[in-house]
């Protein structure tokens, strides 16, 4: 495929050595620690009593554990609805703004915002403005006459499940529009142009020039926000704690209340590499179809 | 080559202060965030300043510790060797961190007390001390108490025309009833959704005479007083005497809804936002103790929060010292600083502070003679409650109510046995 | 002409499209800056979206009571510079792994993947046990080495698929000229480049700016916390200052907007050399 410099590999590894050695330093440990403590039963309020247990963990989990498998849809569900819907609003606002509009700086700074607001503060404006009593889209709605009674957008369980997943794209979407819209400078006018002269029209061009073009920047986009999202934490903890009824528990919460609150660590090291093998064997084989259709 | 460079430090760091002979001893001290960001940092630093100035041998630094994920912070520092060597903090932590085997014996500063007579010893409320005796270690010394009560608006009450006071659930319920078609305003609203919910639910628990568990800590919530709690709760929502989305409400969307004056009455902690709201504070009022149909005495919700040490600390006696000095001098937390939940030493209350703000008066008046703690009928703390409170899994049962469901039986049994496996742990 | 008049109509509804999206997009932070903007009373006693006239005491109570102002400071300098330094190193590897062939490159490059599918929140420990190791607890060191490293993978795949799409003439152009390997990176790349960088920059920039977790954690004194940090102090246990809460996040996204404002510019310069692609 690429050609380059491929008889001098040397300059090449001298070229990743910075962050190589950043990682060996700092981020390869805790990744071993994390597998090495899932083979261990251990508790960290009593922290003497650790003991190797080999694959118990993950028989526990897979086997016997009455919570994991129905939590693990949910964290599917709302990790794939996440991702697609951020991807679908992030490359419609990325198009849009790459028109030759005025002021479109001030708007792309414009849309960008929910990513500077910290997400403590944002969960808890997300849950004002969506009250059923005081929430500005309750009454708006009410008083515009749409609809008669409040929405119940977090008090309802499945509503909730709709909610976080609503709250977690405003929060991913940026992402996407910014790499998009980076995606998107780099495809060559020529083509359109040429595309113009043979008859193409907006839509053919999209489907033919656009998308093709923006493949190699979607692969990677989807898979890094479908792995973020497997894995966050705050997005949901901070506006309902897995709740109503624990309606909207993903694993991440999972892990958390396994890891401390329960002080499993052992326990919640275990759930967390099987996570890691779920998204590893997923994300390779979605890189792999990307890269065997280009 | 990382060793190695870690040796270096390490023998660097011992020459250096081997050299510094004399250099006082350091202590660390984690202060929690118990009342307003411009008093009370402030207040806290005043009163170790103070402390270092008399003690030349010794400095204290205060790093003020934020409540978000606490629970991590600590349990990080002292998994990772990295503990304070002194910290308040929240009420599981001291029996949580003893059975751990991290805590300091403080048994010492009690005697010391005896010893020299002090008066303080007769302060602390009946079995405070023993709350947070592990297995007969002192892992704490209380200092706080921070109450649940349901405040109330006075001028909405007017309007209803109510002139008594509830004293049992079905005379608040009619209160409520009252309210709904009198006024325009919800009348009641809490928190059901972050912690708030696990401590509402305790909350009625005692007002109904019951406990998480009975004395021997078996779990006792499959118990009929559980179910009458859950049905209240299931009237309030039936006949929409609180908001339809309460089951979504965190503390903060609860506070919303109060202090926009939307709401009658509101179950929660001291109301610490009326201070900064000056024509609301002059209308509202602290309610008194309701009494569930199955309870025989009075019983409200307290915490009981403590001063802790830690035994990774490299100065034991000098940290026990310094909490001794502490719980003696730091009436001004309150006074200067502002803090929120109120002192556990009765003399503390004669303080014209607390006989001229409403608020605190009225608590200690109406509140703190029926203390309860979060355990009881239990006299210790027991170190499940850590995880009981941080999943909040008591709240699970008022959700279920909140959302509808009306089969009581199961609730309570899937949360007794979510209760059971903690307590097993 | 005609063409002209529809793209007229055609933008006049991209404009009416932004501004709602924006505007709906907005509804949250709209929320914070009129709760900051309300007279301290009112914050939570008005239930209207925005009041009029603005109200600035929080924002004078903030400055004259407590150290928020240093916590900006210093959140803009972990900020800064775990961006300028994950934009060198991460972009020397990604160049890398897009331009070397080998199976040292691939391996890396899975190995980039894995280390993001680990939960953070079981990173803490092990995380802490090193920078205790290193002495680096309590210094503002801790958070810009764990920022960086936590930073550099997903920086270096988004990199490399922006490299991957600049055609390698470019580069044995270059090297005909008597560009070395890193001069060519340098003078040639990253120039052109300039989109790709800057959409990564914005991110690592964000994501040091809101961080809380490691930070509270690994900050513990008063003068070098970061504003995550530092706005905890207005949250007490059970009961928060909502007026004084929401302004200092106001304050707090001010700097981040000006910064977006400008880094964004550079999302669509420095494609000068495209005539070369396709």
């Amino acid at each position: 495929m690429r050609s380059g410099y491929s008889r001098n590999n040397a300059i090449g590894y001298f070229f990743i050595l910075p962050s190589v050695l950043l990682i060996l330093a700092i981020s390869i440990y805790p990744l071993l620690n994390g597998f090495a403590l899932s083979g261990m039963k251990y508790n960290l309020l009593s922290p003497g009593e650790r003991h190797f247990v080999g694959l118990q963990n993950f028989s526990d989990i897979l086997f016997t554990d009455g919570e994991f498998y129905g939590v693990l849809v949910y964290s599917f569900v709302y990790t794939i609805a996440v991702v697609a819907l951020s991807y679908v609003l992030g490359l419609a606002l990325a198009l849009l703004l790459n028109i030759g509009i005025r002021a479109r700086g001030l708007f792309r700074a414009f849309i960008l915002v929910p990513w500077v607001v910290p997400p403590v503060i944002a969960a808890v404006n997300w849950s004002w403005v969506l009250n059923d009593q005081v929430g500005i889209v309750n009454l708006f709605l009410q008083r515009s006459g749409i609809i008669h009674g409040a929405i119940l957008f977090l008090g309802n369980a499945s509503v909730a499940q709709i909610t976080v997943i609503l709250t977690s794209v405003w929060k991913s979407f940026p992402f996407m529009m910014v790499v998009l819209l980076a995606g998107l400078q780099g495809i060559p006018k020529e083509l359109y142009e040429a595309a113009y002269i043979d008859g193409a029209d907006t839509r053919q061009s999209f489907w033919y020039i656009t998308m093709p073009m923006l493949k190699g920047v979607t692969s990677v986009c989807t898979t890094l926000m479908f792995i973020w999202t497997f894995n966050n934490f705050e997005n949901i903890y901070l506006l309902t704690q897995g709740g109503p009824s624990r309606a909207t528990f993903v694993l991440p919460i999972l892990t958390y209340f396994t890891a401390f609150f329960r002080s499993e660590i052992g326990y919640a090291s275990a759930i967390s590499v099987i996570m890691l093998v779920v998204l590893l064997t997923l994300s390779l084989n979605y890189l792999r179809i990307f890269k065997s259709r280009r | 080559m990382k060793k190695l460079s870690l040796a270096m430090i390490l023998i660097f760091t011992a020459t250096i202060s081997a050299s510094l002979f004399a250099a006082p001893k350091e202590l660390t001290y984690w202060e929690m965030i118990w009342g307003p960001a411009d008093s009370y940092t402030k207040t806290v630093n005043m009163l170790v300043d103070k402390y270092n100035a008399t003690h030349p041998d010794v400095v204290v630094k205060v790093q003020m510790t934020p409540w978000d994920n606490f629970y991590n912070t600590f349990l990080t520092a002292v998994t990772s060797g990295a503990a304070p060597d002194i910290s308040t903090g929240a009420t599981p932590q001291p029996v949580q961190y003893a059975k751990m085997g991290e805590m300091l014996d403080l048994t010492s500063i009690i005697d010391q007390w005896k010893k020299e007579k002090n008066p303080i010893l007769g302060e602390f409320p009946a079995g405070s001390l023993e709350f947070v005796n592990y297995k007969g270690l002192q892992a704490g010394l209380p200092w706080n108490l921070d109450p649940r009560q349901i405040v109330y608006r006075k001028d909405i009450f007017d309007k209803a025309g109510i002139t008594k006071m509830p004293t049992t659930w079905s005379e608040f319920l009619d209160v409520c009833r009252k309210i709904k078609s009198k006024t325009d305003t919800i009348p009641f609203v809490f928190a059901a959704a972050d912690q708030m919910g696990m401590q509402n639910m305790i909350y009625l628990m005692l007002s109904n005479g019951v406990g998480i568990t009975d004395t021997n800590l078996t779990p006792t919530f499959t118990d009929k007083r559980v179910v009458e709690a859950l049905q209240f709760v299931n009237t309030l929502l039936k006949e929409n005497l609180i908001p339809q989305g309460t089951v979504g409400y965190k503390g903060s969307d609860a506070d919303k809804v109060f202090y926009s004056g939307k709401a009658a009455m509101y179950l929660g902690g001291t109301p610490q936002q009326l201070y900064d709201m000056p024509d609301m504070y002059k209308v509202c009022g602290i309610m008194p103790a309701l009494k569930g149909p199955s309870a025989k005495d009075v019983h409200i919700l307290v915490w009981e929060n403590s001063i802790m040490a830690y035994k990774q600390s490299k100065y034991p006696e000098e940290s026990k010292a310094f909490i001794k000095w502490w719980l003696e001098n730091n009436l001004q937390l309150w006074t200067e600083g502002k803090a929120g939940p109120l002192p556990v030493r009765k003399s503390f209350y004669k303080d014209s502070y607390f006989t001229s703000d409403w608020i605190k008066n009225e608590i200690g008046l109406k509140v703190i003679p029926y203390a309860t703690s979060n355990v009881w009928p239990a006299t210790g703390l027991y170190p499940a409650f850590s995880q009981i409170e941080g999943e909040n899994i008591l709240a699970i049962a008022m959700q279920d109510v909140l959302g509808g469901k009306t089969n009581y039986a199961d609730i309570v049994k899937k949360v007794n046995d979510m209760v059971v496996k903690a307590m097993k742990q | 002409m005609k063409r002209k008049n529809r793209e007229r109509i055609n933008h006049s509804i991209v404009y009416a499209v932004l501004i709602v999206t924006g505007f709906l997009i907005n509804l949250p932070i709209i929320s914070m800056m009129g709760t900051a903007l309300k007279e301290p009373s009112q914050a939570l006693m008005d239930t209207n979206l925005l009041t009029w006239p603005p109200n600035f005491r929080n924002f004078s109570d903030i400055f004259s009571h407590t150290t928020f102002g240093r916590s900006i400071f210093n959140s803009a300098f972990v900020s800064v510079t775990v961006t300028v330094l994950c934009m060198f190193i991460a972009s020397l590897a990604g160049y890398a792994i897009s331009r070397f062939k080998g199976r040292v490159f691939s391996w890396y490059l899975t190995l980039l993947l894995v280390l993001q599918m680990f939960p953070g929140v079981l990173l803490l420990i092990p995380l802490f046990v090193i920078f205790k190791g290193l002495g680096l607890i309590n210094t503002l060191f801790s958070v810009i080495l764990s920022y960086l490293t936590l930073n550099l993978p997903f920086s270096i795949w988004m990199l490399k698929g922006f490299f991957d799409t600049i055609p390698t003439e470019l580069d044995e152009a270059a090297t005909i000229d008597g560009c070395g390997p890193f001069s060519t990176y340098y003078r040639i790349i990253l120039p052109i480049s300039l989109p790709g960088l800057s959409s990564v920059a914005i991110f690592t920039f964000l994501n040091s700016w809101n961080e809380y977790l490691l930070a509270s954690i690994f900050l513990r004194k008063e003068s070098i916390r970061t504003i995550t940090v530092g706005l905890q102090q207005f949250v007490q246990q059970f009961s928060s200052q909502w007026g004084q809460l929401m302004s200092a996040s106001t304050l707090a996204t001010i700097p981040t907007l000006i910064f977006l404002i400008v880094a964004q510019k550079y999302l669509i310069e420095g494609l000068t050399a495209g005539s070369v692609k396709g």
